[in-house]
């Protein structure tokens, strides 16, 4: 049996990641069956069963979609704030004034 | 548009982008659960290593933009520099500069030099991470040429300190080497102004009083091999004679006398046989009066491969021997023996402050070559110790060059050396750049590179990544826990 992940929610990238980490428990096959994706899994000798394996899966999906999340909201900030720790800039003017961080 | 309009608006961005009062901002983040396959707590921590743990409603909350200002996690995050909003925009000026303190030592750059001064042995221990050989091979032993050139190449680091290592085989079995390159690096000091350390790692079971009486007058530290009681420690690193336990306390004893009982140092190494013993280790170091342990995992290099002795157990056994020393140690302590677990205290200095540790395998970029670098008996530069132990094998993954006939430049322009740093450096890695431990892990090219054949490795079956997640979890539980255990944890930084 395999999963089915909406295309619309979640991004190939994200079930990607979610499938590395999960690599330890189970291998496990991606096809774009558009609008959605399929995710065959196939639990390793010795690891969990399909059933604990296809829980992994689900709850590491939202985790990794959350972490989407917060790169997607915090990737200008970060430049932001490595540029500075590399230049010594000030990222807020001395009045307090953040103008210029957004 | 008037010209001041113009100028205005390009120093500003469109309203859309600025926080709307009283809302929060993230700041760039990583979570992970608290225990493993436990979904009810994460830890939160941002690119400088403050942390926060928080339920998975709150984690889930904070993401979205809906955590409530008014909730007591709202403070926490914000205390903690996850979140700033209108009262806290200098925390981004907070976070760079901790970041710049927590990178200084890339720009700092190699601090650590190792001298392999012999490859010879009195020991045959069967796990030893350098092939040895026997006490006779005059082949074994580096050159006064080789050591000449080899610190040329150690004055060159512009950083302010120079750690050098002597290094075997057994040292102390070319010490007219050791007095030799002691006096020549603190002639050059005389220039140079460095901060000019040395230490000696040794058996202990050659080093006559004529020795340790230079060791004293230079100001050596010895660091030597304690396995834990007679039995272990005797099967752990056999010898003729099967007296190297009795060797060792003897050597610590006299070493002490002679240099001060504080600059003798020991380290312990976990072989199968010392799984069930941690409580009978820590025991050995009390009743010699240590007050440091490092609980140290075999490494999978040189014989520890050749042996398999590094499959013998797995990281999750001894996370399980870890975790039990670490009780037990604590313990000691709370019983009023001052004792600190050396690996555990690396880690909470890299959680709890802004401190660089300088501990070569929990850096990124990695540490090989551009925190410590190995200079072989046979004139060879290694990136790392276990770089040079992996060449025993035949593995020459890690060679820069050789000190007689390339330049500094060469070695530290290599490709042996460009491409496993480059390769592995943590913040661009699948998992490890989003990890809430990673700013304070490493990348650890040579273990990956033993075991997956890959300087990057592949975390998710990577025995280094199991040891080390494992282990941030449960300190960090530790410290939230509070109590007395976090108490004595926090006195380890
Ligand atoms: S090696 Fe493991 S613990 Fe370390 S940063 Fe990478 S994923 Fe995290």
């Amino acid at each position: 049996m395999s999963l089915r992940v909406q295309k619309s929610l979640y991004r190939q990238s994200t079930v990607e990641a979610t499938l590395y980490r999960l690599a330890d428990r189970f291998s496990a096959q991606l096809i774009d069956e558009d609008p959605v994706w399929s995710v065959e899994i196939h639990p390793l000798s010795g690891g969990p069963i399909l059933e604990d394996c296809h829980h992994l899966f689900r709850t590491e999906l939202i985790d990794q979609s959350l972490r989407a999340q917060i790169v997607q909201s915090t990737e200008q900030i970060k430049t932001l704030i490595l540029s500075n720790a590399f230049s010594g800039t000030s990222l807020v003017p001395p009045d307090g004034c953040a103008g210029t961080t957004a | 548009m008037d010209a001041q309009a113009q100028q205005l608006s390009r120093r500003f961005s469109a309203e859309a982008g600025y926080p709307r009062p009283g809302s929060y901002r993230l700041l760039p983040l990583n979570f992970m659960a608290a225990a493993a396959g436990d979904t009810r707590r994460y830890i939160v921590s941002n690119i400088c290593g403050d942390y926060a743990v928080v339920r998975r409603d709150t984690l889930e909350a904070l993401v979205s933009g809906n955590l409530s200002s008014a909730s007591p996690e709202y403070e926490l995050l914000r205390r903690k520099h996850l979140i700033f909003d209108d009262a806290t925009r200098s925390t981004l000026n907070l976070v760079a500069a901790k970041y710049r303190t927590r990178t200084r030592s890339v720009a700092n750059f190699t601090g650590l030099f190792l001298f392999v001064v012999t490859l010879r042995c009195n020991h045959v221990c069967p796990y030893c991470q350098v092939s040895r050989v026997s006490e006779d091979r005059e082949a074994f032993d580096m050159t006064e040429e080789m050591a000449e050139k080899a610190l040329d190449f150690t004055f060159r680091t512009p950083s302010s300190g120079i750690k050098i290592e002597f290094q075997g085989g057994e040292p102390m079995l070319n010490f007219p080497l050791i007095q030799f390159i002691v006096q020549r690096a603190k002639a050059k000091n005389r220039a140079a102004g460095k901060d000019l350390q040395f230490v000696a790692a040794t058996n202990l079971s050659v080093a006559t009083d004529q020795m340790l009486k230079f060791c004293a007058e230079e100001e050596i530290l010895l660091s030597t091999s304690l396995d834990g009681p007679a039995d272990l420690h005797n099967a752990n690193r056999p010898k003729r004679g099967n007296n190297s336990y009795e060797l060792t306390i003897e050597g610590i004893r006299k070493a002490r006398k002679a240099i001060g009982h504080h600059r003798v140092g020991a380290l312990m190494t976990t072989t199968e046989k010392s799984l069930h013993r941690v409580r009978d280790i820590v025991d050995t170091y009390v009743a010699h009066d240590f007050h440091q342990i490092f609980l140290r995992p075999l490494s999978p290099y040189g014989d520890a491969i050749r042996t398999k002795a590094f499959d013998r157990y797995t990281a999750e056994r001894w996370v399980e021997f870890y975790k039990e020393g670490l009780d037990y140690i604590l313990d000691r302590n709370k019983r009023g023996y001052p004792m600190k677990e050396a690996y555990a205290s690396i880690l909470l200095t890299r959680i709890l402050t802004n401190h660089g540790t300088g501990f070569v395998n929990l850096q990124s970029p990695a540490g090989i070559g551009i925190a410590g670098i190995v200079f072989n008996y046979d004139g060879d530069v290694y990136a790392s110790d276990e770089g040079r132990m992996a060449a025993e094998r035949g593995d020459k993954t890690f060679r820069l060059g050789n000190i007689l006939s390339n330049s500094y430049e060469e070695i530290m322009l290599s490709d042996s050396l460009l491409e496993p740093l480059a390769a592995s450096l943590l913040e661009s890695a699948p998992m490890c750049h989003e990890c809430a431990f990673l700013p304070y892990c490493g990348a650890d090219p040579d273990y990956h590179h033993a075991t997956q054949g890959d300087f990057l490795g592949h975390k998710a079956f990577s025995g280094f990544c199991a040891k080390n997640m494992e282990i941030f979890r449960h300190l960090i539980g530790k410290l939230e826990a509070g109590g007395e255990d976090a108490d004595i944890l926090r006195s380890w930084t």
